[in-house]
């Protein structure tokens, strides 16, 4: 059975390549070019992934976003040309699962079509993660690079708990915050890089290892799932 | 002609004067033929309405002139004794004093309130012509943003799935594959300077707001030369960092915005195969991130210009808009730092960015485990 996606866009150009791309992927996709289009699909066809575009003729792809959220968890990534902190933030604030600003690789959406399918298959996590040559054992509190041990503190541990609880998905620098230090240190916000920097020091020793933490700047980061 | 220039400023400037000594001895007249009715005590009532008058409409100078002026007139003419400066009655010097005072305030105070409506409306001006380019410039930055970058994402995403589909196909001709790369790799570099223009209006704008955060400057270089590894790959990177980090509070986005510019240059402008080498250090008062390339150098006549906007160095291939250096420098002047040019002894430029150090708080120095 060929995964349904549906891709919400209004430019033809893009739709058109879209098409093809995700057709030799694999999908099987339906197309729609504005809001009210996309609402009476969504209901209608079911699909299991949705691609959308926030700006749309007929409407607000943010509205779009919250409306098919209030009722679903299908996995939807939003494509934008807005690259802003705030225009990110509020995406992924709004329930989207993953952002691109365009113009954006296909190789790339390819890939977090994959990784955003893959996190919906995994509904719960096991006492071990891995990912490349990471292995961590959330439990037991070892963090193994390859066949070495790595010493994190306890800080660095926990950012790196909660990168692994949203492997893939981008964590936001509130999120961090509010995970490692309560909720009320609004200005440890200025040091969160300066603790992400030891942890991939320690995670990413030598400057040719595999960047595993992915700096989304101005909104948080994320843990590639390889 | 200058002096009659100056003759005439001359004239101009003392108008206000003239007219209040005309102004007080008109109503000195116009007092003395009601005074039977008046009284001489309400004299003054009159004159310091003319004071407030006159400091509505007239400066500070003028004002305080109207002042003494009128409490000299009404003095010598219409207190008993007249045509004299002198004053009996203990009540009408009480009654003088107190004139004169409040003649004084009157006209500093009205002339203050003019000069603060004069301010405000001025600054009303100011507002709304700042909110019109506030307007103009998010307008400009989301509608360029849009248009420009809509068919980009159709021809790079078209090109890219193109490239896909033929990646394993032999019997899709090599040049065409050559083409297909020319293509993706064209419409990349256009991007870049889309972006480049972009963040050029942006700052120009000056709307752009630093996120500033503590982070290692060691970090920061290594951030850059990865990201840029593909436009380095003709090249030898040499990269020398201290040991021990070195913390600077500032905008990680635009700091390495401006240091993968002078990487770029770096990149574009030295010979294939040639080192480039990008050292940072803390020395006392500063953080320097050095790029030293073995190019050619920039001649002479043109090191002057080199931060200018949309200055290309004449006789290199193109390669943008030549806005590079120019956000460069912006950037780092944000953070209240600046950009260096040097030429090299034995050949080649470099560009070193300094930022101010400030000694890290405690948290970030115990941060290190």
């Amino acid at each position: 059975m060929k995964t349904k996606i549906l891709v919400i866009e209004d430019e033809d150009s893009i739709r058109r390549f879209l098409k093809i791309s995700l057709e030799m992927d694999g999908y099987h996709v339906i197309e729609a070019g504005g809001v009210e289009e996309a609402m009476r699909l969504v209901t209608r066809e079911r699909p299991e992934l949705v691609i959308l575009d926030l700006v749309l003729p007929d409407g607000d792809g943010l509205g779009v976003l919250k409306s098919i959220r209030s009722w679903s968890k299908l996995p939807i990534v939003v494509l934008t040309v807005r690259d802003d902190e705030q225009t990110k933030v509020g995406i992924l604030d709004a329930g989207a699962d993953d952002y691109l600003t365009k113009p954006f690789s296909v190789p790339e959406l390819l890939a977090r079509l994959r990784a955003v399918r893959r996190r919906q298959g995994q509904e719960s996590n096991g006492p071990i993660f891995e990912t490349g040559p990471l292995r961590v054992d959330l439990v037991g509190h070892v963090v193994m690079l390859g066949d070495e041990e790595v010493h994190l503190t306890s800080t660095e541990f926990n950012i790196l708990k909660l990168l692994i609880k949203h492997a893939g998905k981008v964590v936001l620098h509130r999120q961090i915050l509010k995970e490692v230090w309560g909720d009320n240190c609004v200005e440890q916000t200025q040091y969160i890089r300066v603790y992400v920097g030891h942890l991939r020091k320690k995670i990413e020793p030598r400057p040719d290892a595999i960047r595993l933490i992915v700096t989304e700047p101005g909104v948080g980061y994320r843990l590639l799932v390889m | 002609m200058d002096d009659r220039n100056q003759y005439s400023m001359f004239l101009k400037n003392s108008f206000p004067y003239l007219g209040i000594v005309a102004g007080v001895g008109m109503i000195a007249w116009l007092c003395h033929l009601v005074t039977p009715l008046i009284g001489y005590h309400s004299v003054g009532f009159v004159f310091l309405f003319f004071i407030m008058v006159a400091a509505l409409f007239l400066r500070m100078g003028p004002a305080i002139l109207a002042a003494l002026l009128s409490a000299m007139a009404w003095n010598f003419f219409f207190m008993p004794p007249k045509y004299t400066f002198v004053i009996y009655e203990t009540q009408d010097m009480m009654m003088f004093f107190t004139y004169f005072v409040a003649a004084l305030t009157i006209g500093m105070l009205t002339t203050g309130l003019k000069k603060n409506r004069e301010r405000y409306e001025k600054s009303q001006m100011q507002i709304h012509f700042f909110l019109e380019s506030e307007k103009f410039h998010k307008t400009l930055l989301s509608c360029v943003s849009h248009e420009l970058k809509t068919p980009l994402t159709s021809i790079l995403g078209a090109a890219m799935t193109m490239q896909s589909r033929e990646r394993h196909d032999r019997n899709v001709p090599t040049e065409n594959k050559m083409l297909l790369a020319e293509i993706i790799s064209s419409s990349t570099r256009l991007n870049h300077i889309f972006e480049n223009l972009l963040d050029m209006t942006r700052l120009e704008s000056g709307f752009i707001r630093l996120s500033c955060e503590w982070f290692n400057v060691s970090d920061l270089v290594q951030h850059v030369t990865s990201r840029l590894e593909a436009q380095l790959s003709g090249h030898l990177l040499q990269l020398d960092v201290p040991d021990r980090p070195v913390y600077f509070f500032g905008d990680f986005g635009f700091l390495e915005h401006a240091l993968a510019n002078l990487i770029a240059n770096a990149a574009c402008y030295s010979p294939k195969n040639s080192t480039i080498t990008v050292a940072m250090q803390k020395n006392g008062e500063h953080v320097s991130i050095s790029v030293v390339d073995r190019g050619s150098g920039i001649p002479e006549q043109y090191r002057n210009r080199l931060f200018e906007k949309f200055f290309r160095l004449p006789g290199t291939p193109s390669g943008g808009l030549g806005l590079g250096l120019s956000i460069t420098k912006n950037l780092v002047e944000l953070h209240k730092g600046a950009v260096e040019f040097r030429n090299n002894a034995l050949g080649g430029s470099t560009f070193t960015i300094n930022l101010p150090y400030v000694e890290p708080p405690q948290q970030v120095l115990e941060s290190e485990s």
